[in-house]
């Protein structure tokens, strides 16, 4: 056996290959230092500079690898932010290319920050509203190992309201951030859409035993949609001397199970005639009338338009003085205007000899009569006896009482003289009962017609067979529930959480917005938003 | 009596609690009802990102424990079994964390290096159940400093018989000595190549042809030289692949520790998700 000498070739070689592979501790510490620094270190360096260039350069080392990037100051940074007065962009295009834009969670978003690396700590697409600033973490995010701030959100959301008037309820339950419903981060759906199906299980915390946190409260209990909900309660106006009294004397009244609640409108408008399917008389002959003639939707695809005399009536409602013999009506205002309108039409007439009319062929007037009474053509007061005052004295009494405004409205006749200084202040007065102005009928709720448009106006109101403009036509809670079941999935039916229907931040009657909560004491003088707001 | 493999250990002891750990998270999973969507942000997804990470950490001090050699704490084919089959289940637990949302982002890297991190453990076992049988069965019970002691014995062999022969048969000799066993990095792996004793092979068995016996002698030695190289080859060839994925292995769960510890830093900075304390003393029970 030949000498084994410990250093020749083939021992030293078996030596080496044994010696298990190198590299494993370097590799590790440079993985470990590439880590670090790249995905900790510098993302917070960014985020904490943005897109200072001058601060981040006065930084040892980081400021030579650093310099030369896009300066962005303190101030462009704030001024990133929205202003809440403008239009936002999304507003400004048609409402199908937002709608399209909410649709994708892939959006692109600018990264101001150095080298984009906000966008690295981005753990997911923000609301599509949020979308400009997404990789811009602290435009919302004002302090580091910190949760949003309310008043973070705040600084754009001025307009938001509260859930309830905190000066009257309290409860400790109602103590929660934005964040604790709105969870950015999450897709590129709205927040409120976020919540529009995801809250509901919560609030039955509170409103499953309402009284306990507000004994004064006329809410009932509610748990559930589908088994624990009262009925709706409808707002009607009640009954008030003005106008201005009527607009604003509203409440809400619980529907009853059976039978119908009745709004003082004092208006006359039976809709089973306007809709009787054999059609009604107009100037162009029987037509069949819709829904949709006088109602016209709003573009929120919530509300309707406001029926009004002019584009929904008067084209067979015309207020005609003298329809034998020419188009002219009076106006439809006040009793002052009617009157004042009759006396200077018949004097004319009488200074003239005759009835002035235009050239355009007269127009077929709609009599309207009661059944039994007989057919008789419109009445004409130019050639009658007298004077022209006790002329328009006559013209006034039939169409106050008998053609045009008796059939709408509640007239009552009154002691003269009238307005003082008039030209109609001698002929006989009438007082019109104010009739009860647009209002919401469920405040507390949202409906959206737009999403029911598929279902026929009928199968929620019965109008076709409503004699009376005082019946309230609102629908109750068991037609809602052919479709909507409650938190539970029901073959067939909707699930429905409160906020498919109730929104968190009511839309009180008070017009000024209250701060979902009072800015935190300590928080603010701290971070962007708390800036903003003290800047204003 | 069968050796228990890593494995098998204990009765599979690891694997039921790794089982446990994974069927226990994805029942979690279902029945949980995230207030949106399961994220990580949740109080399930919290909770899963707690136990993935500390999952990570305490693989990680596997690497910490197999060179305690004084240590006590378990014995190390348990702290293996046990690395191998909850490492396995770190990657049910971790992917419900993320509930399936992924981007381009520090948190997505987390993932994705754990699971290459994972995939070459995977690796890394049957390397190690399949290849050091075959290793074992390729050095026949004799050290490697062994096999080349036979390699000097025959080199020496071969010097003694090329003696008094042409000078181009002792080159042929000589050189065969003096190559290396392995040929580099890329030979370890089993790269191919031409050794000097593979040439002086051939040429002696060309000589050999023309009937001189001492010649075909010298081949014969030669040859068996040859053989011997092939058969040390091989076994480095399996001990370099077996040793090549701990280069992978532990450097990526190293880079893992460090992207970890941006992810968990990022998400605390901001305070993403809902379950944390607010300042109002309340702790949200729905993410």
């Amino acid at each position: 056996m030949s000498g084994h000498t410990p250093d020749d070739p083939i021992t030293v070689e078996i030596h080496k290959l044994q010696r298990p592979m190198g590299g494993r501790r370097l590799a590790s510490w440079l993985l470990f230092a590439v880590g670090i620094v790249g995905f900790l270190v510098a993302p917070v360096l960014a985020s904490i500079y943005g897109g200072d260039a001058a601060a981040v350069a006065k930084l040892p080392v980081i400021g030579t690898m650093f310099a030369g990037s896009a300066a962005d100051s303190q101030a462009q940074l704030e001024g990133r932010r929205p202003d809440p007065q403008a239009t936002p962009d999304y507003a400004k295009g048609d409402a199908a290319s937002f709608y399209q834009l909410a649709d994708m969670t892939g959006y692109k978003s600018a990264a101001p920050t150095i080298m984009a690396l906000d966008r690295w700590w981005n753990p997911g697409p923000v609301a599509v509203a949020h979308q400009p600033w997404a990789n811009d973490c602290r435009v919302c995010h004002s302090g580091a190992f910190t949760q949003v701030k309310d008043a973070d959100c705040l600084s754009c959301h001025k307009a938001i309201s509260d859930h309830v008037d905190r000066k009257s309820v309290h409860d400790a339950r109602l103590d929660v951030r934005c964040a604790t419903c709105h969870l950015d981060h999450q897709g590129g759906f709205g927040l409120a859409q976020q919540n529009k199906h995801a809250v509901g299980r919560d609030c039955a915390d509170c409103h499953g035993d309402i009284k306990k946190s507000y004994a004064k409260t006329e809410t009932e209990n509610v748990r559930d949609f589908a088994d624990e909900h009262p009925n709706f309660r409808v707002q009607m106006t009640q009954s008030a001397p003005t106008v201005d009294q009527m607009r604003v004397a509203l409440k809400r009244v619980r529907l009853p199970d059976a039978g119908q609640l009745s709004e003082p409108t004092n208006l006359k408008f039976p809709h089973d005639v306007h809709l009787d399917k054999k059609g009604i008389g107009s100037p162009d002959g029987k037509v069949v009338m819709k829904c949709a003639n006088c109602h016209k939707p709003d573009p929120d695809g919530i509300n309707f338009k406001t029926v009004n005399m002019k584009d929904h009536c008067q084209s067979c409602h015309a207020l005609k003085m003298e329809p034998n013999l020419s188009n002219r009506e009076v106006p439809h205002g006040s009793v002052t205007e009617v009157l004042d309108t009759l006396a200077e039409f018949y004097s004319f007439a009488g200074s003239v000899g005759s009835v002035p009319r235009g050239p355009e062929p007269l127009t077929k007037t709609i009599v309207i009569k009661r059944p039994g009474e007989p057919d008789l053509p419109p009445r004409s007061f130019v050639n009658t006896p007298g004077n022209n005052m006790s002329r328009a004295s006559n013209a006034a009494v039939e169409l106050f009482e008998k053609t045009s405004c008796a059939i709408c409205h509640e007239v009552k006749r009154l002691a003269g003289p009238g307005k003082a200084g008039t030209p109609g202040r001698n002929l006989p007065q009438w007082s019109v009962a104010p009739i009860a102005s647009d209002h919401a009928w469920m405040p507390k709720s949202e409906f959206s017609h737009a999403s029911h448009a598929s279902a026929k106006c009928e199968s929620c109101h019965e109008a076709g067979k409503s004699k009376k403009a005082s019946d309230v036509l609102m629908p109750g809670i068991e037609g809602c529930r052919d479709c909507h079941a409650g938190s539970k999935p029901v073959s067939d039916k909707i699930v429905s959480e409160c906020s498919l229907c109730h929104g968190f931040h009511m839309p009180t009657a008070k017009p000024e917005p209250v701060p979902a909560k009072p800015l935190d004491k300590k928080v603010a003088g701290r971070g962007l938003a708390a800036q903003r707001v003290a800047s204003r | 009596m069968t050796q228990e493999s890593i494995l098998s250990l204990g009765g599979f002891r690891y694997l039921k609690w790794s089982l446990l750990l994974a069927v226990g998270s994805i029942v979690a999973y279902v029945l949980d009802e995230p207030r949106t969507v399961p994220n990580g942000g949740t109080w399930l997804g919290y909770t899963l990102g707690i136990i993935g990470a500390l999952l990570i950490v305490w693989l990680i001090l596997f690497g910490m424990r197999k060179r305690a050699y004084r240590s006590n704490l378990g014995t190390v084919r348990g702290w293996l079994s046990a690395h191998v089959w909850l490492g396995l289940s770190l990657l049910v637990v971790a992917t419900l964390h993320t509930g399936f949302q992924f981007g381009i982002n520090v948190h997505t890297l987390a993932y994705t290096l754990m699971v290459l991190v994972i995939v070459s453990g995977i690796w890394g076992v049957s390397v190690y159940m399949r290849n050091p049988s075959l290793m074992s069965g390729l050095v026949a019970g004799k050290s490697l400093q062994q096999h080349g002691d036979l390699l000097k014995e025959l080199d020496a062999e071969s010097r003694n018989m090329a003696k008094g022969m042409g000078e181009e048969v002792q080159r042929l000799v000589e050189d065969s000595a003096n190559g290396h066993i392995v040929n580099g990095l890329f030979g370890r792996f089993g790269g191919p190549g031409r050794c000097a004793t593979d040439i002086a092979v051939a040429a002696l068995h060309q000589m050999g042809l023309q009937g001189d016996k001492a010649v075909r002698d010298l081949y014969a030695v030669q040859v068996k030289r040859q053989s011997q190289l092939q058969r040390m080859r091989g076994f480095l060839r399996l001990k370099a692949w077996t040793d090549v994925w701990l280069i992978f292995h532990v450097p990526a769960s190293i880079g893992l520790l460090a992207v970890l510890i941006a992810h968990i830093v990022s998400v605390l900075f901001y305070y993403n998700g809902n379950v944390l304390y607010d300042g109002h003393g309340l702790i949200y029970s729905r993410g």
